[in-house]
Protein backbone atom coordinates (compact mmCIF):
# COMPACT_ATOMS: atom_id res chain seq x y z
CA UNK A 1 0.00 0.00 0.00
CA UNK A 2 0.70 3.25 -0.85
CA UNK A 3 -0.64 6.68 0.80
CA UNK A 4 0.22 9.15 -1.86
CA UNK A 5 -1.01 12.22 0.22
CA UNK A 6 -1.90 12.83 3.82
CA UNK A 7 -3.03 15.48 5.55
CA UNK A 8 0.28 15.93 7.20
CA UNK A 9 1.37 16.91 3.90
CA UNK A 10 1.47 20.27 3.13
CA UNK A 11 1.62 20.18 -0.48
CA UNK A 12 -1.39 17.42 -0.81
CA UNK A 13 -4.22 19.68 -1.08
CA UNK A 14 -5.53 19.20 -4.73
CA UNK A 15 -8.36 21.16 -5.24
CA UNK A 16 -11.17 19.21 -6.86
CA UNK A 17 -12.06 21.72 -9.58
CA UNK A 18 -8.50 22.43 -10.29
CA UNK A 19 -8.78 21.46 -13.75
CA UNK A 20 -12.19 23.49 -14.43
CA UNK A 21 -10.64 26.69 -12.67
CA UNK A 22 -7.46 26.78 -14.64
CA UNK A 23 -9.65 26.31 -17.92
CA UNK A 24 -11.57 29.19 -17.04
CA UNK A 25 -8.52 31.52 -16.00
CA UNK A 26 -7.83 30.61 -19.86
CA UNK A 27 -11.61 31.41 -21.46
CA UNK A 28 -10.82 34.80 -19.17
CA UNK A 29 -7.47 35.72 -21.00
CA UNK A 30 -9.15 35.55 -23.98
CA UNK A 31 -12.42 37.79 -23.14
CA UNK A 32 -9.99 40.34 -22.02
CA UNK A 33 -7.82 40.25 -25.25
CA UNK A 34 -10.86 40.91 -26.65
CA UNK A 35 -12.28 43.32 -24.36
CA UNK A 36 -15.51 41.76 -24.06
CA UNK A 37 -17.48 41.16 -20.90
CA UNK A 38 -18.54 37.99 -20.19
CA UNK A 39 -22.07 37.93 -17.81
CA UNK A 40 -22.94 34.45 -16.56
CA UNK A 41 -26.54 34.10 -15.78
CA UNK A 42 -28.06 31.59 -13.94
CA UNK A 43 -31.64 30.52 -12.40
CA UNK A 44 -33.82 27.64 -11.61
CA UNK A 45 -35.44 26.42 -14.39
CA UNK A 46 -37.92 28.85 -15.40
CA UNK A 47 -37.39 31.66 -13.64
CA UNK A 48 -36.98 33.52 -16.99
CA UNK A 49 -33.93 33.86 -17.85
CA UNK A 50 -34.38 33.75 -21.62
CA UNK A 51 -37.55 36.11 -21.42
CA UNK A 52 -34.96 38.51 -19.57
CA UNK A 53 -32.09 38.59 -22.17
CA UNK A 54 -35.01 38.90 -25.38
CA UNK A 55 -35.90 42.12 -23.44
CA UNK A 56 -32.67 43.28 -23.11
CA UNK A 57 -30.84 42.12 -26.36
CA UNK A 58 -33.70 43.82 -27.79
CA UNK A 59 -32.94 47.49 -25.85
CA UNK A 60 -28.65 46.77 -26.08
CA UNK A 61 -28.27 45.84 -29.24
CA UNK A 62 -28.54 49.07 -31.02
CA UNK A 63 -25.66 50.52 -28.05
CA UNK A 64 -23.45 47.32 -27.81
CA UNK A 65 -22.40 44.17 -30.14
CA UNK A 66 -23.79 41.56 -28.04
CA UNK A 67 -23.51 37.61 -28.14
CA UNK A 68 -25.64 35.26 -26.45
CA UNK A 69 -23.97 31.53 -25.34
CA UNK A 70 -27.56 29.22 -24.84
CA UNK A 71 -26.99 26.68 -22.56
CA UNK A 72 -29.23 23.67 -22.18
CA UNK A 73 -29.50 20.42 -21.60
CA UNK A 74 -31.19 19.58 -24.86
CA UNK A 75 -33.10 21.33 -28.04
CA UNK A 76 -32.35 25.05 -28.86
CA UNK A 77 -36.04 26.48 -28.63
CA UNK A 78 -34.53 29.07 -26.38
CA UNK A 79 -31.39 29.74 -28.79
CA UNK A 80 -34.61 30.39 -31.90
CA UNK A 81 -36.60 32.51 -29.33
CA UNK A 82 -33.08 34.81 -28.87
CA UNK A 83 -32.50 35.07 -33.05
CA UNK A 84 -35.72 35.69 -33.92
CA UNK A 85 -35.25 39.11 -31.28
CA UNK A 86 -31.77 39.51 -33.59
CA UNK A 87 -29.20 37.87 -31.31
CA UNK A 88 -26.38 36.26 -32.26
CA UNK A 89 -26.51 32.99 -30.78
CA UNK A 90 -24.27 29.95 -29.60
CA UNK A 91 -25.98 26.86 -28.83
CA UNK A 92 -24.35 24.31 -25.67
CA UNK A 93 -25.96 21.28 -25.48
CA UNK A 94 -24.66 19.61 -22.37
CA UNK A 95 -26.13 16.20 -22.53
CA UNK A 96 -26.51 14.77 -19.03
CA UNK A 97 -24.69 17.50 -17.43
CA UNK A 98 -26.78 20.18 -15.18
CA UNK A 99 -24.67 23.09 -16.08
CA UNK A 100 -21.42 24.62 -17.99
CA UNK A 101 -18.48 24.54 -17.82
CA UNK A 102 -15.52 26.18 -18.73
CA UNK A 103 -14.66 23.20 -21.14
CA UNK A 104 -17.24 24.15 -22.88
CA UNK A 105 -17.60 27.92 -22.93
CA UNK A 106 -13.88 26.81 -24.11
CA UNK A 107 -14.43 24.64 -26.82
CA UNK A 108 -16.73 27.87 -28.30
CA UNK A 109 -14.39 30.20 -27.78
CA UNK A 110 -12.47 28.51 -29.81
CA UNK A 111 -14.89 28.27 -32.80
CA UNK A 112 -16.33 31.25 -32.50
CA UNK A 113 -15.01 34.23 -33.98
CA UNK A 114 -15.60 37.16 -31.41
CA UNK A 115 -14.28 39.65 -32.56
CA UNK A 116 -15.66 43.27 -31.64
CA UNK A 117 -18.15 41.76 -29.80
CA UNK A 118 -18.67 43.93 -26.46
CA UNK A 119 -21.14 41.61 -23.91
CA UNK A 120 -20.79 38.49 -23.92
CA UNK A 121 -24.03 36.94 -22.48
CA UNK A 122 -24.36 33.36 -21.17
CA UNK A 123 -27.30 31.47 -20.27
CA UNK A 124 -26.21 28.60 -18.24
CA UNK A 125 -28.82 25.57 -17.38
CA UNK A 126 -31.60 25.71 -15.29
CA UNK A 127 -29.78 24.65 -12.03
CA UNK A 128 -29.23 26.69 -8.51
CA UNK A 129 -26.63 24.29 -7.35
CA UNK A 130 -24.00 23.52 -9.62
CA UNK A 131 -23.05 26.22 -11.57
CA UNK A 132 -22.27 27.86 -8.34
CA UNK A 133 -19.18 25.66 -8.45
CA UNK A 134 -18.35 25.84 -11.98
CA UNK A 135 -16.29 29.03 -13.03
CA UNK A 136 -16.82 29.81 -16.66
CA UNK A 137 -14.10 32.78 -17.01
CA UNK A 138 -16.63 35.16 -16.51
CA UNK A 139 -16.36 38.27 -14.94
CA UNK A 140 -19.95 39.09 -13.60
CA UNK A 141 -22.40 36.60 -11.78
CA UNK A 142 -26.09 37.13 -12.25
CA UNK A 143 -28.43 34.97 -10.57
CA UNK A 144 -32.77 35.31 -11.58
CA UNK A 145 -34.97 34.66 -8.19
CA UNK A 146 -38.92 35.06 -10.09
CA UNK A 147 -41.34 35.79 -7.79
CA UNK A 148 -43.18 32.64 -8.04
CA UNK A 149 -40.26 30.98 -6.19
CA UNK A 150 -40.67 32.02 -2.99
CA UNK A 151 -38.54 34.94 -0.74
CA UNK A 152 -36.86 32.05 0.85
CA UNK A 153 -34.46 30.99 -1.57
CA UNK A 154 -31.67 32.89 -1.15
CA UNK A 155 -31.21 30.77 2.54
CA UNK A 156 -32.03 27.58 0.88
CA UNK A 157 -29.20 28.06 -2.06
CA UNK A 158 -26.40 29.52 0.01
CA UNK A 159 -23.91 28.86 -2.49
CA UNK A 160 -24.88 30.61 -5.60
CA UNK A 161 -26.71 34.11 -3.83
CA UNK A 162 -23.12 34.50 -1.73
CA UNK A 163 -21.28 34.13 -5.26
CA UNK A 164 -22.91 36.14 -7.51
CA UNK A 165 -22.94 39.99 -8.32
CA UNK A 166 -26.53 40.61 -9.25
CA UNK A 167 -30.03 38.87 -8.49
CA UNK A 168 -32.64 40.11 -10.94
CA UNK A 169 -36.13 39.55 -9.41
CA UNK A 170 -38.26 38.46 -12.05
CA UNK A 171 -42.23 38.15 -13.12
CA UNK A 172 -43.10 41.16 -10.89
CA UNK A 173 -46.20 41.94 -12.51
CA UNK A 174 -47.28 38.32 -10.50
CA UNK A 175 -46.50 40.25 -7.23
CA UNK A 176 -50.07 40.97 -6.32
CA UNK A 177 -50.88 37.64 -6.77
CA UNK A 178 -48.31 35.71 -5.01
CA UNK A 179 -46.79 35.81 -1.27
CA UNK A 180 -43.45 37.40 -2.26
CA UNK A 181 -41.67 39.73 -0.02
CA UNK A 182 -38.78 41.45 -2.21
CA UNK A 183 -37.39 43.44 1.17
CA UNK A 184 -37.27 39.92 3.16
CA UNK A 185 -35.94 38.28 -0.02
CA UNK A 186 -33.22 41.53 -0.07
CA UNK A 187 -32.60 40.89 3.36
CA UNK A 188 -31.78 37.35 3.03
CA UNK A 189 -29.00 37.58 0.48
CA UNK A 190 -27.73 40.12 1.71
CA UNK A 191 -27.20 38.27 4.97
CA UNK A 192 -25.04 36.23 2.46
CA UNK A 193 -23.75 38.97 0.23
CA UNK A 194 -24.08 42.50 1.71
CA UNK A 195 -22.60 44.52 -1.61
CA UNK A 196 -24.94 41.98 -3.98
CA UNK A 197 -27.13 44.28 -6.58
CA UNK A 198 -30.86 44.06 -6.98
CA UNK A 199 -33.43 44.62 -9.75
CA UNK A 200 -37.24 44.47 -10.00
CA UNK A 201 -38.14 43.84 -13.02
CA UNK A 202 -40.89 42.18 -15.09
CA UNK A 203 -39.92 40.90 -18.68
CA UNK A 204 -43.36 40.59 -20.03
CA UNK A 205 -44.43 44.54 -18.72
CA UNK A 206 -41.02 45.63 -19.58
CA UNK A 207 -41.02 47.47 -15.94
CA UNK A 208 -38.03 47.86 -14.33
CA UNK A 209 -35.63 46.94 -17.24
CA UNK A 210 -34.07 50.38 -17.24
CA UNK A 211 -31.94 49.88 -14.04
CA UNK A 212 -30.79 46.36 -15.23
CA UNK A 213 -29.99 47.45 -18.66
CA UNK A 214 -27.62 50.69 -17.33
CA UNK A 215 -25.66 48.11 -15.00
CA UNK A 216 -25.32 45.73 -17.52
CA UNK A 217 -24.11 48.31 -19.90
CA UNK A 218 -21.67 49.90 -17.14
CA UNK A 219 -20.27 46.61 -17.54
CA UNK A 220 -18.68 47.16 -21.35
CA UNK A 221 -14.92 47.98 -20.93
CA UNK A 222 -14.36 51.90 -21.44
CA UNK A 223 -12.65 51.41 -24.74
CA UNK A 224 -16.31 50.77 -26.20
CA UNK A 225 -17.71 53.46 -24.29
CA UNK A 226 -15.34 56.38 -25.52
CA UNK A 227 -15.78 54.87 -29.45
CA UNK A 228 -19.49 56.05 -28.42
CA UNK A 229 -18.88 59.58 -28.35
CA UNK B 1 -17.30 16.49 -9.87
CA UNK B 2 -16.56 12.29 -9.19
CA UNK B 3 -15.26 12.79 -12.52
CA UNK B 4 -12.99 15.53 -11.47
CA UNK B 5 -11.87 13.13 -8.47
CA UNK B 6 -11.07 10.37 -10.57
CA UNK B 7 -9.19 12.03 -12.77
CA UNK B 8 -6.76 13.82 -9.88
CA UNK B 9 -7.15 9.76 -8.72
CA UNK B 10 -6.33 8.19 -12.00
CA UNK B 11 -3.27 10.72 -12.81
CA UNK B 12 -1.29 9.75 -9.55
CA UNK B 13 -1.75 5.75 -10.73
CA UNK B 14 -0.52 6.91 -13.72
CA UNK B 15 2.51 8.87 -12.21
CA UNK B 16 3.27 6.46 -9.65
CA UNK B 17 5.82 3.51 -10.04
CA UNK B 18 4.96 0.08 -8.93
CA UNK B 19 1.11 0.83 -8.19
CA UNK B 20 -1.57 -0.38 -9.91
CA UNK B 21 -4.45 0.18 -8.09
CA UNK B 22 -6.62 2.87 -6.20
CA UNK B 23 -8.26 1.40 -3.55
CA UNK B 24 -9.43 4.97 -1.78
CA UNK B 25 -9.82 8.70 -1.97
CA UNK B 26 -10.29 10.65 0.42
CA UNK B 27 -12.42 14.39 -0.36
CA UNK B 28 -13.18 17.41 1.92
CA UNK B 29 -16.27 18.80 1.14
CA UNK B 30 -16.98 22.52 2.74
CA UNK B 31 -20.40 22.41 4.21
CA UNK B 32 -20.84 25.94 1.68
CA UNK B 33 -20.90 23.75 -0.89
CA UNK B 34 -23.91 22.46 -1.27
CA UNK B 35 -22.68 18.80 -2.21
CA UNK B 36 -24.79 15.82 -1.50
CA UNK B 37 -22.22 13.66 -0.21
CA UNK B 38 -24.77 10.35 -1.60
CA UNK B 39 -25.59 11.36 -4.74
CA UNK B 40 -21.69 11.91 -5.10
CA UNK B 41 -21.06 8.84 -4.28
CA UNK B 42 -23.80 7.09 -6.59
CA UNK B 43 -22.22 9.22 -9.26
CA UNK B 44 -18.82 7.90 -8.38
CA UNK B 45 -19.64 4.39 -7.95
CA UNK B 46 -21.15 4.53 -11.08
CA UNK B 47 -17.86 5.96 -13.20
CA UNK B 48 -15.34 4.37 -11.30
CA UNK B 49 -14.98 1.63 -13.65
CA UNK B 50 -14.38 3.67 -16.50
CA UNK B 51 -11.03 4.99 -14.89
CA UNK B 52 -8.01 2.37 -15.01
CA UNK B 53 -7.02 0.94 -11.51
CA UNK B 54 -10.02 2.59 -9.89
CA UNK B 55 -12.73 0.03 -10.71
CA UNK B 56 -13.00 -0.98 -7.09
CA UNK B 57 -11.94 1.52 -5.57
CA UNK B 58 -13.69 3.70 -2.53
CA UNK B 59 -14.67 7.45 -1.71
CA UNK B 60 -13.92 8.78 1.35
CA UNK B 61 -15.92 11.83 2.24
CA UNK B 62 -15.63 14.50 4.77
CA UNK B 63 -17.97 17.35 5.56
CA UNK B 64 -15.75 20.29 6.58
CA UNK B 65 -18.85 23.02 8.85
CA UNK B 66 -18.95 26.15 7.89
CA UNK B 67 -16.91 28.57 10.28
CA UNK B 68 -17.59 32.33 9.89
CA UNK B 69 -16.45 35.37 11.26
CA UNK B 70 -20.19 38.27 11.99
CA UNK B 71 -19.84 40.98 9.65
CA UNK B 72 -21.29 43.12 12.68
CA UNK B 73 -19.42 41.81 16.37
CA UNK B 74 -16.78 39.70 14.34
CA UNK B 75 -17.45 36.77 16.65
CA UNK B 76 -16.70 33.52 14.80
CA UNK B 77 -19.78 31.14 14.61
CA UNK B 78 -21.31 28.62 12.22
CA UNK B 79 -23.55 30.20 9.71
CA UNK B 80 -26.58 27.33 9.07
CA UNK B 81 -29.64 27.24 7.77
CA UNK B 82 -31.86 27.05 11.24
CA UNK B 83 -30.60 30.95 11.75
CA UNK B 84 -30.73 31.32 8.40
CA UNK B 85 -27.13 32.31 8.90
CA UNK B 86 -27.03 34.91 10.92
CA UNK B 87 -24.82 35.53 13.74
CA UNK B 88 -26.80 33.88 16.75
CA UNK B 89 -25.59 36.76 19.01
CA UNK B 90 -26.42 40.24 17.15
CA UNK B 91 -27.75 38.75 13.87
CA UNK B 92 -26.04 40.06 11.13
CA UNK B 93 -25.00 38.54 8.19
CA UNK B 94 -21.67 36.19 7.10
CA UNK B 95 -18.63 38.47 6.45
CA UNK B 96 -15.25 36.17 5.98
CA UNK B 97 -15.80 32.40 5.82
CA UNK B 98 -12.78 30.60 7.96
CA UNK B 99 -13.92 27.03 6.61
CA UNK B 100 -17.16 25.56 5.15
CA UNK B 101 -15.57 26.34 1.08
CA UNK B 102 -13.32 22.87 0.83
CA UNK B 103 -13.55 21.08 -1.85
CA UNK B 104 -10.24 18.74 -1.99
CA UNK B 105 -8.67 15.51 -2.54
CA UNK B 106 -6.68 15.42 0.69
CA UNK B 107 -5.08 11.69 0.33
CA UNK B 108 -5.16 8.93 -2.24
CA UNK B 109 -4.35 5.02 -1.62
CA UNK B 110 -2.41 3.40 -4.08
CA UNK B 111 -1.94 -0.40 -4.41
Amino acid sequence: MIKVHDSSDEHMLERILAGNDDLAAHNREHFDELKLTAVNIMSAPGAGKTSLLEATVAALAPKHNIFVVEGDMVGNLDAERLRRVGASVFQICTGRSCHLDAQMVARFLHTEPLQGVELLLIENVGNLVCPADFKLGEHKRVVLLSVTEGDDKPIKYPVIFRSCDAVVFTKCDLLPYVDFDIERAIGNIQVLNPDVETFVVSSKDKTGLTDWNAWLSQKVPAKVALSET
Amino acid sequence: MAQSILNIASKKLASTAHTDTVTTIHVIIGQFRNVDIDSLKFAFDNIRSMYAGCSSCQLEAEVVTARATCRGCTRTYSPDMATSFRCPVCGNGVGQLISGEELDVIGITLR
